[in-house]
């Protein structure tokens, strides 16, 4: 076998050709960090797209229904005060597999055979920030890389004009930055955030993207006049450092020009928009994300994270559920079927979930509290089974009890997919080598087609 | 005749133990072992640890094991049932980990252990426990590089007696020496000049004093200038600066509850004015650790000493935490996570859960110190609006100024009335939202068809009145909170700090790190690897006088040797030894251990005095090395470990920011005489969130020097988050250096530099001169303190003579366009010069 490059730096790091090699490691890094690097073993997915449903979409009105939960409707549940509510929405068996999907979302329910559920998940904590913060990073008490940072710190970026992960209307309030950043990796792996969730996503762009004074020919001019400086200067310092910022100032020049190119969906063809739901008031937000996320991945961007926000449905779940799904069913079935039509799917894999789930059972039935013990998430595309259902949570939902996948399992899984072996994607930081893992994470076999 | 009986006695006695023991083997055999293989051993035991299910540490398949006990404490004590953990364990006692996890076992069978514990716990099953322990114990510990104290080394021989200029240069030199690499030239005094500058005061010289020393025939110009540089104010902004990014210091919580800090900067400026008055370092952190505790000369300074303690307070607060025994745990892990990376070198934070896996740190020494700061309040201001947070959270701050006896009461009074009724008012809108949410519910009943009309309308026109009422009730809730806010007394001055509980006491290790399952209690302490004991810590003291008098001392190996060797890290750009928050095992070894030793031991001899230690390096040799590479030495060592050259180095965010205010002449060098925080109300805008920004961009344009740009946590001015700024969230000892195309992008189209190009362009045009070469001059000596070359002024004067960049087209008066082309076409030159890697790097 081949060693991979990565090998090869490793194994000549620890010879004796350690110091020379090091200094030219150093040297080719600063030139280009990001460049395209080959995985651990054969990927089965070169780009990830994560649909970040926030709050906590409820397991037991989406993809995993709970007949005896209705039959026990109003009974008393575990929390004293708190009677079992059981769910006011039918599901359907959909697709050849039959995967039963809640009738809110019936265009996701037609590419049932897409998706593989996970219905066993869990994770260490029941409150919002640490859970996310977990879901994005493997911990709620440490700052650590994005589950993004480390996929492009390992693989590298295929579009040298573009940024390799992006995450577009975050919400950086309740810590939300540290879900997107690259801690003590290269600080090229931190996310470029585009918009803000507060904000409509037809405006999300990045900043300083356009000269505003400047022509293109103008400010090349004046790009020529200070690279050539630069250039004087990387030859009196003999510093790798101002070879890697040359190349930025490059890198960011051609950003002007393909970056808003790539988040003009204005160039979409009128049955792609009509698909995704761009003009629908109620879909329209979360179809211009999703429709950007195909942009840039198709566009060769390693990573891209959107958002959905209002999962936290503790009162209201009735309008909530029914609004929420309304928002994404159609853009996430749009998305599926155009990455696949395109011949993107098979190589980028979607995730969809949030935090966690919430409780079978409430004290004001309408609404439902947080649950990390049992939930569901759901994977597509990048070699993963479709029309497959892993794992259970008990006949209430109250906690995964088959194939069960912890969030660090998720993200053993979501690298191995990529070709990354959690347990090989290190980082020397302080002292010790850090994984995205830790010290935990199986990859769930069972999964991958 | 007594002869023979001792004997016979000597002879009866073993036979009777033997036989007891055998007893006590048969019991073990029928009674505890049966148990221990069904309940226990999956997951303590050697295989347990083989397929990664070991708990606790704890291996109860062999009777060493048992005796050792794992990461709480002993299982059993033989002949003691009151001792070890395994019985209380078995009989779910308060104080220990409830076991068998599956359940509560059989009456009969604790008692059977307790009759086994009694007989001595007779055991055959002989070996030691396999635990395979990776890291250091703390006999080895002691005999690791960095716990043994430094000792003075003998000052080298160079066989080249010409380059050194004093000690420092020798050990450097020898290094070199032994590894035959030959060292750059010295630099240039132009070069020296801007490196020295930005080094001491992170600001660039004034171009006039470059000349003058560039011109000065004094041989001790140099000296003459560095003594200048350290004694202006703006050597604490600076210096202070490196401190506040390893004291992780913000004007806000960040995190859940992004809460301002409004009097955090009293503590940034005690730093800064600590650095300028060049307290001694030891004297500086028994302050920042236990200021509060230290006899104090007059008010003043027992003021100054209590705002030094707020490096305690700074710690980002997780305040959605709803369970207070955790919060206390982080707030505690928090602080000594930054003691332990920023004064030592070490993380001791890892021993939260299990003793450290590299570095000689048992648990029991975590919980040691946990048991000094547990035993401390931390002071952290008027608490969130949240509910939950509401509910546990400290309001106090500590009262300082001349008028704090005076108004502290009045002041602390008007925080808690704040406090309570906040939590009225959201505890108000929270129980109307709950009728609200029953009313959705009725209508929702009321829609269903067969709906029993007539008990569904009453039941609703019951809650639409009851509505009516909590939204009076609400009101009056926030109409009075307004009220309050609006009213605040006269306030002494507030500073973030801590101070002793009423009651210290010691901490109980809490088993892998989790507040439920409490072990043995440990008396208060620090690490037992060090060399030097700390003092005895009074039962009516929390000990942290204590702890920082052991953390400052003079026997302490770590604390000089980390301390000399970040500032040898800020004026070489890396480290002698390079993780400068890890002296443990994984850490790093120094590239010169005698430099590191000579200069720990010479910091101390020089009273701990940051300046003294400052003047030492930058008047050495190695620092006034050029940077251009020799190629030999290039090729041999490329990292500079042997410092052969200046390392070329990034201007951090500060610097950077300054010094473009310093280009374009705008820079006030003054401290700020109001904080900009106080431009958000500090009584009604406790947080900030997105969804009401009441802290925009807009309010970090300012005119003073970065240092005093309010850090809010996860909202950083751009300039600094794009340039590496630290987060603040945990103690920072190196910043990054990041090459990132947004960086690029910033300046090549931010509004801000635009402006700041503009401005200094127009400074440079108000010369009455029609040339422009004589203000390119001027332009290069302002940003790169050095004259152009005559290659560089023909391409910068070929640069302006180009096309007009203005961005407005219309028809213009003639001279008026002339004036125009002229100045946009000087922006866009400023614009390239401040992006240039020249500007934005030391060398």
């Amino acid at each position: 076998m081949k060693p991979s490059r990565r090998q090869l730096l490793r194994s000549a790091s620890a010879g004796f050709g350690h110091v020379a090699f090091a200094g030219l490691a150093a040297a080719d890094a600063a030139k280009n960090p990001l460049a395209p690097k080959a995985g651990n073993f054969q990927a089965r997915a070169s780009r990830v797209i994560f649909l970040c449903m926030r709050g906590g979409p409820s397991h037991m009105e989406t993809f995993d229904p709970k007949p005896r939960l209705n039959a026990d409707h109003g009974k008393p549940g575990k929390i004293p005060n708190c009677k079992l509510l059981g769910s006011r929405w039918p599901f359907k068996k959909s697709g050849q597999s039959g995967i039963e999907v809640v009738e809110l979302l019936p265009e996701t329910a037609k590419l049932a055979d897409k998706l593989c559920v996970l219905r066993g998940m869990h994770t260490d904590n029941e409150n919002h920030p640490q859970a996310l913060e977990q879901l994005h990073t493997g911990s709620f008490q440490f700052v650590r890389p994005s589950l993004g940072s480390w996929v492009l710190y390992g693989l590298g970026n295929e579009n040298q004009n573009l940024p390799g992960f992006v995450s577009i209307n975050p919400l950086t309030a309740l810590g939300g930055r540290r879900y997107y950043q690259s801690a003590f990796l290269p600080a090229a792996c931190s996310a470029t955030l585009m918009g803000d969730a507060q904000r409509p996503s037809a405006n999300a762009s990045i900043g300083n993207l356009a000269s505003p004074r400047l022509t293109g020919r103008a400010q090349r001019e004046q790009l020529d006049l200070m690279q050539s400086m630069n250039r004087d200067f990387a030859a009196k310092t003999a510093d790798p450092r101002v070879e890697g910022l040359i190349q930025s100032y490059e890198l960011a020049f051609r950003m002007q020009d393909e970056l808003p190119k790539v988040l003009d969906v204005r160039q979409e063809s009128k049955e792609t928009l009509a698909l995704y739901g761009i003009a629908n008031p109620t879909s329209g937000s979360f179809a211009q994300q999703c429709l950007l996320a195909r942009r840039l991945v198709e566009a060769g961007v390693r990573f891209v994270e959107i958002s959905h926000l209002e999962w936290d449905l503790h009162g209201s779940l009735n309008s909530g559920m029914v609004r929420n799904c309304a928002q994404i069913d159609r853009p996430v079935a749009a998305l599926l079927i155009d990455l696949e039509r395109r011949g993107l799917l098979e190589e980028t894999l979607v995730i969809w979930g949030g935090e966690f789930g919430r409780t079978p059972e409430d004290p004001t039935q309408d609404g439902r509290g947080h649950n990390n013990k049992g939930y569901c998430m759901w994977l597509a595309g990048g070699g993963v089974r479709g029309g497959h259902v892993h794992g259970a949570t008990d006949e209430h939902g109250y906690e995964a009890v088959e194939g069960k996948v912890h969030t660090h399992d998720l993200h053993a899984t979501i690298l191995h997919l990529l070709g990354l072996d959690h347990e090989r994607l290190t980082y020397r930081h302080g002292g010790r080598d850090y994984r995205l893992t830790d010290v935990h994470g199986t990859v769930v076999k069972q999964i991958i087609a | 005749m007594r002869a023979p009986l001792a004997l016979a006695l000597a002879m009866i006695i073993p036979l009777d133990l033997r036989s007891e023991e055998s007893k006590g083997i048969a019991f073990f055999e029928s009674r505890i072992r049966p148990v221990l293989i069904q309940h226990c051993l999956a997951c303590h035991s050697a295989e347990a640890a083989k397929a990664g299910k070991l708990k606790g540490g704890l291996f109860l398949d062999t009777r060493e094991g048992i005796i050792k006990g794992g990461e709480s404490g002993p299982a059993v004590v033989p002949g003691k049932t009151s001792e070890g953990l395994l019985l209380k364990s078995m009989r779910h006692a308060s104080d220990a980990p409830r076991m068998p996890p599956s359940g509560k076992l059989p009456g009969a069978v604790v008692a059977d252990f307790e009759a086994w514990i009694k007989m001595g716990a007779p055991d055959p099953r002989k070996g030691a426990p396999s635990a395979v322990k990776k890291g250091l114990g703390i006999e080895e510990g002691r005999r690791f590089w960095s716990m043994i104290p430094p000792a003075m080394p003998k000052v080298p021989m160079v066989a080249r007696t010409d380059w050194p200029r004093g000690d420092v240069d020798r050990f450097v030199q020898a290094a070199r020496e032994a590894k035959g690499i030959n060292p750059a030239g010295d630099a240039d005094r132009r070069t020296l000049a801007r490196r020295v500058s930005f080094d001491l005061v992170g600001l660039p010289p004034e171009p006039a004093l470059v000349e003058e020393f560039a011109s000065d025939p004094d041989p001790s110009a140099y000296e003459r200038l560095v003594d200048k540089l350290l004694a202006s104010s703006h050597f604490g902004e600076h210096w202070g600066r490196h401190w506040l990014d390893a004291a992780r210091y913000a004007d806000s919580n960040g995190r859940d509850r992004n809460i301002f800090w409004f009097h955090a900067w009293r503590y940034r400026d005690h730093v800064i004015d600590s650095f300028n008055m060049d307290v001694p370092y030891d004297r500086f952190l028994r302050e920042q650790v236990a200021g509060d505790l230290l006899p104090a000369g007059d008010p003043r300074q027992a003021d100054r000493q209590r705002i030094a303690t707020g490096f305690l307070a700074m710690g980002p607060k997780a305040f959605e935490e709803s369970k207070p025994d955790v919060f206390r745990m982080d707030v505690i892990d928090e602080q000594i996570e930054v003691i332990g990376r920023s004064i030592l070198g070490l993380s001791i934070g890892c021993a939260r859960c299990h003793d450290h896996k590299f570095d000689p740190i048992p648990t029991r020494d975590y919980y040691a110190i946990a048991g000094i700061l547990g035993g401390t309040e931390t002071l952290y201001g008027h608490g969130t609006r949240g509910i939950k947070a509401t509910a546990f959270h400290n309001t106090a701050l500590q009262p300082v100024g001349p008028d704090a006896p005076r108004l502290a009461k009045a002041g602390q009074e008007y925080f808690d009335t704040l406090q309570a009724l906040t939590l009225k008012q959201n505890t108000a809108r929270s129980d109307r939202y709950r009728v609200v949410r029953q009313l959705s519910d009725a209508k929702v009943q009321l829609a269903k068809p067969g709906a029993d009309v007539a008990k569904l309308q009453p039941e609703i026109d019951r809650l639409n009145a009851l509505i009516g009422e909590w939204d009076k009730k609400v009101k009056a809730a926030e109409a009075e909170l307004s009220d309050w806010q609006d009213h605040a007394p006269e306030m002494p001055g507030w500073a973030m700090a801590a101070r002793d509980k009423p009651a210290p006491g010691n901490c109980r290790i809490h088993v892998r790190g989790e507040v439920t399952n409490l072990g043995e209690e440990v008396p208060r302490g620090v690490l037992q690897v060090l060399p030097n004991p700390a003092g005895r810590i009074p039962a009516s003291a929390s000990g942290r006088r204590e702890l920082a008098d052991w953390l400052a001392s003079a026997d302490n190996p770590l604390t000089a040797r980390v301390y000399v060797n970040r500032v040898w890290q800020h004026l070489f750009g890396q480290g002698l030894v390079t993780t400068p928050d890890d002296f443990g095992v994984n850490g790093s070894r120094p590239s010169h251990p005698q430099l590191l030793d000579y200069l720990a031991l010479r910091f101390i001899g020089l009273g701990w005095s940051t300046k003294k230690l400052v003047r030492e390096l930058v008047t050495s040799r190695a620092y006034r090395l050029s940077s251009q590479p020799v190629s030999a030495s290039l090729a041999a060592d490329p990292e500079n470990t042997l410092v052969w050259r200046m390392s070329p180095r990034r201007l951090d965010a500060e610097s950077l920011r300054d010094a473009i205010l310093v280009v374009g002449g705008r820079l006030n060098p003054a401290r700020p005489s109001t904080e900009i925080l106080a431009a958000v109300h500090p009584f009604r805008h406790g947080e900030f969130t997105t969804f009401k920004p009441q802290f925009g961009q807009e309010l970090y344009d300012s005119p003073h020097r970065g240092v005093y740009l309010p850090v809010i946590r996860g909202l950083p001015p751009e300039m600094f988050q794009l340039f590496d700024f630290p987060s603040a969230e945990r103690p920072t000892s190196r910043r990054e250096e990041s090459t990132v195309p947004a960086q690029a992008l910033f300046f090549m189209n931010s509004p801000w530099v635009i402006s700041e190009s503009r401005r200094a362009a127009a400074g440079l045009l108000s010369n009455p001169t029609r040339e422009d070469a004589p203000l390119v001059i001027q332009l290069f000596e302002r940003a790169f303190s050095r004259k152009p070359t005559q290659d560089e002024l023909k391409q910068a004067l070929a640069y302006l003579s180009g096309p007009s960049d203005a961005a407005s087209t219309g028809p213009v008066h003639a001279g008026k366009a002339e004036a125009d082309t002229r100045s946009e076409r000087w922006t866009s030159l400023v614009q390239a010069i401040l992006g240039s890697a020249e500007f934005r790097t030391l060398r």
